[in-house]
């Protein structure tokens, strides 16, 4: 059995066991899981990539008290969570979010080679009208809805991963989505 | 098909996802899909959201991509030493385990055993100890069991032998055990004992109150009592200790409790303005005198006893003897109305 088929558990066994290697595919399977996370939450894409770091190294670090009983993903984002309360207390970077509307403007754009410039520029500012939405979500609500549709987790695989009943999940991404179509419409209909 | 909320439509959204991950639509993925083939508004709706979906998720993945962290993080925790700490599964979740149940399963016990020893020993102890019980009517409009009785009605019944009885009017019971605790009970009731050998009262102004003794835990319609004795002036026959309480203004009755030195049984004769001829508990170590109300009271005991309750009730003696074979004796008029107000503390001092 490769590495990539091995459970958290087992991998994290590996890594106890010298095989620091073996870490590499717990950041694979689940840096995005924290990217995405911290992207509705943080303003800045440097805290972003700064607290991801953070919260992979402490994770490491602190392995060997990890409860295996627990879900890594759901302590792993617990940790992210209180590194990034840590880092928004110590930076005080809660501030409008320049600098990642600066990024969104940089992706390259999923379908940039076959769309026209105009094109792209409306699909990276839908992207950040968005994000923008999604950040004024509920907390509770962020979360699961970005696991749903970033991720592209199944409800069960969302309810394992933040430690929620499944209905809970699914009650959460139904209103998640219709907050933002509201949000969404109120938004349209205001004068520019 | 008429068009569907737009909630039925996030629905329709969300079970298009993952097709067996329905949240309880109530129309089909057909149905929905026909409606939007012809349906302009609803077809814009959710092609909106799913194409919000999909940027979302494209273009968090491109975000995503340009600045993952993996690299630096596997250079990072390559020279970190991980902690020498075993990582064991089945130590780690022991002591969690461990840790989860223990305390909790201690205090539980240990509230158990607490809730026992509060709730279970004074009945215990009563169960275990009273054996005889004793039952006087002290009102000439007393009823037991509908038959009207004055005076001892029984004397000194293993307690196991009764079983319920009905009492009407004013009663004086006596609980026999390693010492003596004698109650009131004024009212209408029904007095059982359970196969326990604990007094349960079942009745209508029920009036029960502890004479002299240690307190009892009694159950009176229904409810768990525990019977305390209140307003007993108590004196000590000790010449050196002998004391008054002074918060009773008038002696009314009078009730004795002398806990004989040549015997473990304490004995509680009672005097009221209906005194036996005899005391039931104590027509075998005292002689009485009666007068008529404001008369003299004598008491002679074979023994010291080492104290004397006086709980005021409707009559007025003019003084009380209390002596024994040793030749102490009270001051025969101190117990005149005029020396309780207030109660002189000398009043039972013994003179040889």
């Amino acid at each position: 059995m490769s590495r990539q088929e091995k459970s958290d558990v087992e991998l994290i066994k590996l890594v106890l066991s010298g095989e620091c290697e073996a870490y590499s595919v717990l950041v694979q399977r689940y840096e995005k899981l924290v990217f995405s996370f911290l992207l509705s939450r943080m303003n800045s894409i440097q805290d972003i990539e700064d607290v991801v770091q953070d919260a992979f190294v402490k994770a490491y670090k602190h392995l060997a008290s990890f409860d295996c009983e627990r879900k890594f993903s759901a302590w792993l984002l617990t940790i992210a969570r209180n590194i990034m309360i840590d880092s928004r207390r110590k930076l005080s970077r809660d501030l409008p979010s320049t600098d990642l509307v600066i990024d969104i403007l940089l992706t390259d754009s999923a379908k940039e080679e076959s769309e026209q410039p105009a094109d792209i520029l409306i699909r990276r500012e839908r992207f950040r009208k968005i994000l923008m939405l999604i950040r004024e979500l509920p907390e509770e609500f962020k979360t699961p809805f970005l696991l749903r549709v970033v991720n592209e987790m199944s409800y069960q695989d969302i309810a394992d991963s933040i430690g929620i009943p499944l209905q809970t999940v699914k009650n959460r991404i139904f209103k998640a989505r219709t907050l933002l179509r509201e949000k969404r419409e109120k938004k349209d209909e205001m004068p520019n | 098909m008429k068009c569907p909320t737009k909630e039925k439509l996030i629905l329709y959204v969300e079970a298009l996802i993952s097709e067996d991950e329905s949240l309880g639509n109530e129309y089909s993925a057909k149905e929905f899909e026909n409606h939007l083939k012809t349906c302009k508004t609803c077809s814009a709706f959710v092609n909106s959201i799913v194409e919000d979906d999909k940027i979302l998720k494209e273009d968090t993945g491109k975000l995503f991509e340009r600045h993952s962290q993996a690299s630096a993080i596997m250079e990072k925790v390559r020279g970190i030493p991980l902690s020498k700490e075993s990582h064991s599964t089945l130590p780690h979740e022991f002591v969690r385990l461990f840790f989860k149940w223990f305390f909790p399963s201690l205090a539980i016990f240990l509230i158990a055993i607490m809730s026992f020893m509060l709730f279970s020993s004074k009945e215990d102890k009563i169960r275990k100890t009273v054996t005889l019980v004793s039952l006087r009517a002290v009102d000439s409009d007393s009823y037991y069991n509908g038959e009207p009785f004055l005076g001892p009605v029984f004397d000194k019944v293993e307690i196991n032998e009764l079983s319920a009885f009905d009492l009407n009017g004013k009663f004086r019971m006596t609980l026999e055990s390693d010492s003596l605790s004698e109650l009131d009970i004024v009212g209408s009731m029904t007095v059982k004992v359970d196969t326990n050998s604990f007094l349960s009262f079942e009745g209508r102004d029920i009036n029960i109150e502890l004479i002299t003794g240690r307190e009892l835990p009694l159950s009176v319609n229904g409810a768990s009592k525990l019977l305390n004795k209140e307003h007993n002036i108590k004196i000590e026959l000790n010449p050196e200790r002998s004391q008054v309480s002074s918060d009773i203004r008038k002696i009314d009755d009078i009730s004795v409790d002398a806990n004989v030195k040549t015997s473990t049984k304490a004995l509680i004769p009672t005097i009221d303005n209906t005194l036996p001829e005899k005391l039931p508990s104590y027509k075998n170590e005292t002689e009485e005198e009666k007068e008529k109300f404001g008369a003299k009271l004598k008491f002679r005991l074979r023994s010291l006893p080492e104290a004397i309750y006086i709980k005021p009730e409707e009559i007025n003696p003019e003084s009380v003897d209390v002596s024994n074979d040793s030749s102490y004796h009270n001051d025969k008029s101190a117990l005149t109305e005029e020396s309780y107000e207030p109660f002189d503390g000398k009043a039972f001092k013994y003179k040889d």
